[in-house]
């Protein structure tokens, strides 16, 4: 009985590996390893996505604190160049001001702008030098563009200067092209537009151009016989000329100045010409060259 | 908690407005007008306050407004000092919650304080047409900062454990 089972396994052993030897073997485990295939396909595609997945969700957390820490990077980076932006800018602004101040035939104080009038009916500024400075009432107040007022109060750290756009405020000037002499006053309120000038007493009929530069002419008022405001500055340009026939008396022509009013934070005070200002301290004797001794 | 936050709270609000006046508003003109924002905070004064206590409190913003100020010191004095004093004369015959209310006392103690201010300025020859319209804008303006202030006085002082506008008038 033994014997023939061990023959029986020994034939179907000889049978089988007979049978892989033949083409049809071959078609068998075709058909069932190509039956399995896209089940062994997808379980290897699920494999991989889960992977990938747990991948993203270990790596979710750190890009997370990645991006929270570039971000911040990023704002830093901002808030740097906003910062070196702002510093080219006013350096520029100072640079200019100083090649003003040195250039200018006066005497110049830089004053910084500390306030503004909060009022809508008077167009002043509050700047931080006052009478310890040396500055007086009547002083001219400008900027690298042009002019931009007179002191009117001086405190002993602070000084109002009144604009030129103020309606109080009235400056001689001429025009530079059509070579007119008139005074510039402010129109904030009668013209009803914020920050603009006109300039009255020009003769009825004179050709003014638009666009004209308007400057201090020097001349003194009858009250004060010292000319406030220096010759040279720049006040403005013409915007807009009055027509002929609705000037009465004198031509009245419209400005806008050169300076931006509403965005001044610098200004210089000017304190007479350089020429005429004393030394701000005499000399003390002792450093004073002794005379020449005689033999 | 004591009714004296409300003017406390008050004068923060007063010194905060003036330094914004005197540094912010020149920046951003509507309709080339600069923002007045005094003015609605003494109608709200008006409303919330006592009479003496909003007196007091419209002697101090006048005189902290004509500090800064180039015109001549005490020309707001006058018309601070009247709207405060008609607002709070005739504060029982309104609803002062009411944000109707809060738009048009808003538009009136603007106007009345602003036309005050602007004859005291010394500015009065010029032309009234050009000046109309500046009123008119602001006072609109601080209508609607009238219903803002209301608004969030109102709400920070209920914060505080108190009912503003609620007082015996006897007092």
């Amino acid at each position: 009985m033994r014997q023939r089972s061990l023959y029986g396994v020994l034939g179907v052993l000889l049978v089988l590996i007979t049978l892989t030897r033949f083409s049809f073997a071959n078609r068998v485990k075709d058909f069932f390893s190509g039956g399995f295939i896209p089940f062994i396909d997808f379980s290897t595609r699920l494999q991989e996505s889960s992977r990938i997945l747990v991948d993203r969700f270990k790596d979710y957390s750190s890009l997370q604190i990645e991006n929270t820490e570039l971000k911040r990077h990023v704002g830093e980076l901002s808030a740097k160049v906003a910062q070196i932006s702002e510093l080219e800018r006013e350096n520029r602004e100072f640079r200019s001001m100083l090649d003003f101040r040195n250039r200018s035939d006066l005497k110049l104080i830089p004053a910084r702008v500390i306030a503004r009038d909060p009022s809508n009916w008077w167009q002043t500024i509050l700047i931080d030098r006052g009478s310890t400075d040396g500055l007086t009432k009547d002083m001219p107040v400008l900027t690298v563009e042009g002019l931009v007022g007179k002191t009117i109060e001086v405190a002993e750290t602070t000084a109002r200067v009144l604009l030129i756009t103020d309606e109080n405020c009235k400056v001689p000037g001429w025009l530079r092209e059509s070579a007119l002499y008139g005074i510039i006053q402010g129109s904030a309120l009668a013209g009803g537009v914020s920050y603009q000038c006109r300039m009255t007493f020009l003769t009825r009929g004179s050709q003014v151009k638009q666009n004209d530069q308007v400057f201090t002419s020097g001349l003194a008022s009858a009250s004060n016989l010292d000319a406030v405001f220096p010759k040279g500055i720049v006040i403005g340009t013409v915007a807009s000329v009055q027509d002929v026939a609705k000037s009465v008396l004198y031509q009245e022509v419209c400005i806008t100045p050169a300076v931006d009013l509403a965005h001044i934070n610098e200004v210089f005070v000017g304190m007479g010409s350089k020429s005429r200002i004393p030394a701000t301290k005499p000399a003390s004797p002792a450093k004073e060259t002794p005379p020449p001794r005689k033999p | 908690m004591s009714r004296s936050i409300i003017p406390i709270l008050v004068v923060i609000m007063l010194v905060a407005l003036i330094s914004a006046q005197c540094t912010i508003t020149h920046r951003w003109p509507i309709g080339e007008v600069r923002i007045e924002l005094i003015p609605p905070l003494l109608l709200y004064m008006a409303f919330t306050l006592n009479l003496p206590i909003s007196l007091l409190l419209g002697l101090l913003a006048a005189t902290l407004y004509d500090s800064f100020s180039g015109g001549p010191f005490g020309a707001s004095l006058v018309p601070y000092i009247a709207s405060v004093s008609l607002f709070c004369a005739v504060r029982p015959i309104f609803f002062r919650n009411r944000i109707t209310t809060q738009l048009i006392t808003g538009f009136l103690s603007a106007w009345i304080t602003l036309i005050l201010q602007w004859i005291l300025s010394g500015k009065a020859m010029y032309s009234w047409h050009n000046v109309f319209p500046k009123l008119l804008r602001l006072s609109l303006l601080c209508s609607v900062l009238a219903v803002i202030y209301f608004t969030v006085l109102d709400a920070m002082a209920r914060g505080m454990g108190q009912e503003p506008g609620r007082f015996n008038e006897d007092e």
